[in-house]
C-alpha cells in the first residue's frame, strides 16, 4: 500500500470529501485485493472494502498517529474479510470458485495442468482454497502484498511466531511433499 | 542443523528474508551437502513461492467508492434501546415472577393467616432464644407451624 502522507489524513479527519477520495484512491487497490483473495467472491471484496473505508471515515478522527495508518488499515481489511468469510463459511462448499479448490486438493496434476496453461489466476485461487482463512490472509499479505511478519502479527493481532506457524503450516499444505506425508 | 529444522527454516525465514545473516549462511552449507533438503527447497520455491510471485493486485470496481459516498452521506439510524446482554434480560423476568409471587400470595392470604403466622415464627424465636432444644423434638421432630402443615 502506498504512503498516505499525514496532512491528507488530518484534512480527511476534519470531513474533508476530496481528502478522503485521495485516501481511497491510494489504499483501495491494497482493501481490495486483499478482500476479494480472502472471501474469494467479487461481491463479498466489494462489501468488505465498502465496510472498511466507512470505518476509516467514521474513525479517522480518533486515528492520533501513535501507529501507522498502513498497520490500521491492514488490521481492518483482513478483520472485516475474515468475519465476512466466516460468516458465509457455511456457503463455501457451494460455491464454484471453492469446488474448484477442493478437486485441485484432492488432484494435484489439475493444478499442474494450470501451471502449464498459464492460468495463473485460476491457479492462484486453487491455492488460496487449499488454505484455511488463518493461513490463506498469512500467504495474502506475505506473498502478494509482501509485508513482513512483524507487519503481518500487527495486521492480525498475533504474535511473530503464530505467523511463522501459519505460513509454515500453509505452505506444507502448498507444496507436494506436504501432500505425501513428509510432514516436518 | 539436522535436516528437520533446515526443512522448517526452508518453509519460514529463509524464503521469506527473515534470517540472520549467520544461520543463512549456515543453512547454505547444509544444503551444499544434502540433496534431500536442496530437492525440498526447490520445491518451496516452484510450489508455494513461485505461483504467487507474479499476483497483480485487482482493483476495486467503481461502483464501490459510489457506495461508500452513500454510505457515507446517508443520515445515521437513531439508536434503538434493547436489552442486549442475556443477563439483563434474564434479571428481568426473575424480578417480574419474584413481584408476581409476592404478590399474588399477599392477595389470597387474609389477614388473620398472615397474623397468625407471625406469632408463631416469633414464639420460634423465642424458643430459640432461650436455648431450650425441646421445641425441635416436638411432634415429631416437625416444627409444627402452618407453612410446615401447609408443605407436608
Amino acid at each position: 500500500m502506498q504512503d498516505i502522507s499525514r496532512d491528507l489524513l488530518t484534512q480527511a479527519s476534519k470531513g474533508d470529501m476530496q481528502a478522503f477520495e485521495e485516501i481511497y484512491r491510494l489504499a483501495s487497490g491494497f482493501v481490495y485485493s486483499v478482500a476479494l483473495r480472502i472471501t474469494a467472491n467479487a461481491d463479498e471484496a466489494k462489501e468488505v472494502t465498502q465496510d472498511v473505508f466507512i470505518k476509516v471515515y467514521k474513525k479517522l478522527w480518533r486515528f492520533r498517529f501513535q501507529s501507522s495508518f498502513k498497520t490500521w488499515v491492514y488490521r481492518v481489511t483482513t478483520n472485516t474479510a475474515l468475519n465476512t468469510l466466516k460468516k458465509i463459511s457455511k456457503e463455501i462448499g457451494r460455491r464454484a470458485d471453492y469446488d474448484v479448490a477442493l478437486k485441485v486438493k484432492d488432484d494435484r496434476a489439475a493444478t499442474t495442468q494450470a501451471v502449464e496453461r498459464d492460468d495463473n489466476k485460476r491457479l492462484l485461487s486453487s491455492l488460496l482454497g487449499m488454505l484455511n482463512p488463518d493461513q490463506r490472509a498469512c500467504i495474502i499479505l506475505r506473498e502478494i502484498e509482501g509485508l513482513d511478519y512483524r507487519e503481518i502479527s500487527k495486521a492480525l493481532g498475533v504474535n511473530i511466531n503464530t505467523v511463522r506457524s501459519r505460513l509454515k503450516r500453509a505452505r506444507e499444505a502448498l507444496i507436494p511433499h506436504g501432500k505425501r506425508g513428509d510432514r516436518l | 542443523m539436522n535436516c528437520k529444522k533446515v526443512k522448517e527454516l526452508l518453509m519460514t525465514d529463509y524464503v521469506d528474508g527473515e534470517m540472520r545473516p549467520g544461520i543463512q549462511h549456515r543453512i547454505r552449507q547444509h544444503l551444499a551437502g544434502c540433496s534431500d533438503c536442496r530437492g525440498f527447497e526447490e520445491a518451496v520455491q516452484k510450489e508455494a513461492i513461485e505461483p504467487f510471485r507474479n499476483a497483480q493486485r485487482v482493483q476495486a470496481p467503481g461502483i464501490v467508492w459510489e457506495g461508500i459516498k452513500e454510505a457515507i452521506a446517508a443520515p445515521e439510524k437513531a439508536p434503538v434501546f434493547i436489552i442486549r446482554r442475556p443477563a439483563f434480560a434474564l434479571a428481568a423476568v426473575a424480578a417480574l415472577i419474584f413481584l408476581t409471587a409476592i404478590f399474588a400470595r399477599s392477595f389470597f392470604i387474609s389477614p388473620g393467616q398472615v397474623t397468625e403466622y407471625i406469632e408463631e415464627q416469633a414464639a420460634f424465636f423465642a424458643y430459640l432464644d432461650t436455648g431450650v432444644n425441646s421445641f425441635m423434638d416436638e411432634g415429631g421432630g416437625g416444627l409444627g407451624t402452618s407453612i410446615e402443615e401447609y408443605f407436608l
